[in-house]
């Protein structure tokens, strides 16, 4: 897909068929997610790549708002290492996630992980060690048209974008 | 351009030769940065677009680059309106670099010299004090076509089901 398609189309998706995503797929992905962009090039992300679907129902309970991380055949789970810039990277890495998969024709939604207060429960629940954070929880699979897709609205560019001076 | 070939070339330029970068090509960049993800849709980020070569001269004290930028954008964020602001600005910013790379510029993420000048950045943006001026992008042609630097292996990143199992 072109990328200017796959970056401006991409929406948040929170219902999912149960058809699986193939694994070249998924790691197609997670490739995309392993190019992002990371200061001084520290690369400090760990992907974990959750498809059984009673460690799913497990994170979906943990992760507060992502209810349906049940539901999706898959959930990505991104860790950092410690490091100043841990935020910034894995989240540039996630971003890549999800453009990526919009590209593949599948949908996707973010769910935040750092600042929860579940997160260390994450964390052990699929085995990191400690010193390494929880980032985010990327909800993954083929899109349900069947149901009603929510398009929350978009402030206008011109109301966000300032020439020269802010 | 494919979405994956952007992601696959996207590399870090830190030097630039003179050429125009067009309006409608900067409008399509902050575009993609408007339309990645935010937490709760909360929209905390502004855009600022720089083309005047006085001002990207003042903005080399921040880094060297901006010198020989043809323009550059910068990502202010509002505490006050998201907590999840810098997540955001990282998606937004990873969003413009495959944008910048998709229409044949180069740039390179800068942050944290900008947090050690982000005072005086405000400064010669007119960005108020209490918003964060936190990721400024050049936009320029690079001299020459510039790999991406070295990647840790997919292997090496990918985990299945638990941390540590491949």
């Amino acid at each position: 897909m072109d990328a200017f398609e796959a970056l401006t189309t991409r929406r948040s998706i929170r219902h999912f068929t149960s058809e699986p995503v193939p694994r070249d797929q998924i790691e197609k992905i997670i490739d995309a997610g392993r190019m992002a962009a990371s200061a001084c090039n520290e690369q400090p992300w760990e992907f974990v790549v959750v498809t059984d679907a009673a460690v799913r129902a497990q994170l979906a309970e943990l992760s507060i708002h992502g209810k349906f991380i049940a539901e999706s055949p898959v959930c990505v789970v991104v860790f950092s290492k410690t490091w100043d810039y841990f935020l910034e990277d894995c989240c540039a890495a996630t971003q890549n996630l999800l453009v990526a998969a919009r590209a593949l024709g599948l949908g996707t939604c973010w769910v935040a992980g750092d600042k929860k207060p579940t997160a260390p429960q994450i964390g052990s629940l699929l085995g990191v060690p400690e010193g390494f954070r929880l980032v985010s929880l990327i909800a993954l699979g083929h899109v349900d048209t069947t149901s009603r897709l929510r398009n929350p609205p978009k402030r206008a560019l011109d109301e966000v974008l300032h020439w020269e001076k802010f | 351009m494919d979405l994956f070939e952007a992601i696959e070339k996207r590399a870090s330029v830190r030097a630039f030769v003179p050429a125009e970068v067009s309006e409608d090509d900067l409008l399509k960049i902050a575009d993609a940065g408007r339309r990645a993800p935010s937490g709760g849709n909360r929209q905390p980020l502004q855009f600022i677009i720089v083309r005047e070569a006085e001002t990207l001269k003042s903005l080399a004290r921040v880094q060297a680059c901006f010198a020989s930028a043809s323009a550059a954008i910068g990502i202010i964020a509002d505490p006050a309106v998201s907590r999840w602001w810098l997540e955001d600005a990282a998606a937004a910013a990873e969003n413009m670099l495959l944008a910048i790379q998709s229409l044949g510029y180069a740039s390179v993420w800068v942050e944290g010299t900008l947090l050690k000048e982000e005072d005086f950045a405000r400064q010669v943006l007119g960005v108020p004090a209490e918003k964060r001026f936190v990721i400024l992008l050049p936009v320029g042609h690079a001299p020459q076509e510039t790999p991406q630097a070295d990647r840790k292996p997919l292997a090496d990143v990918l985990w299945r089901e638990k941390y540590g199992r491949k």
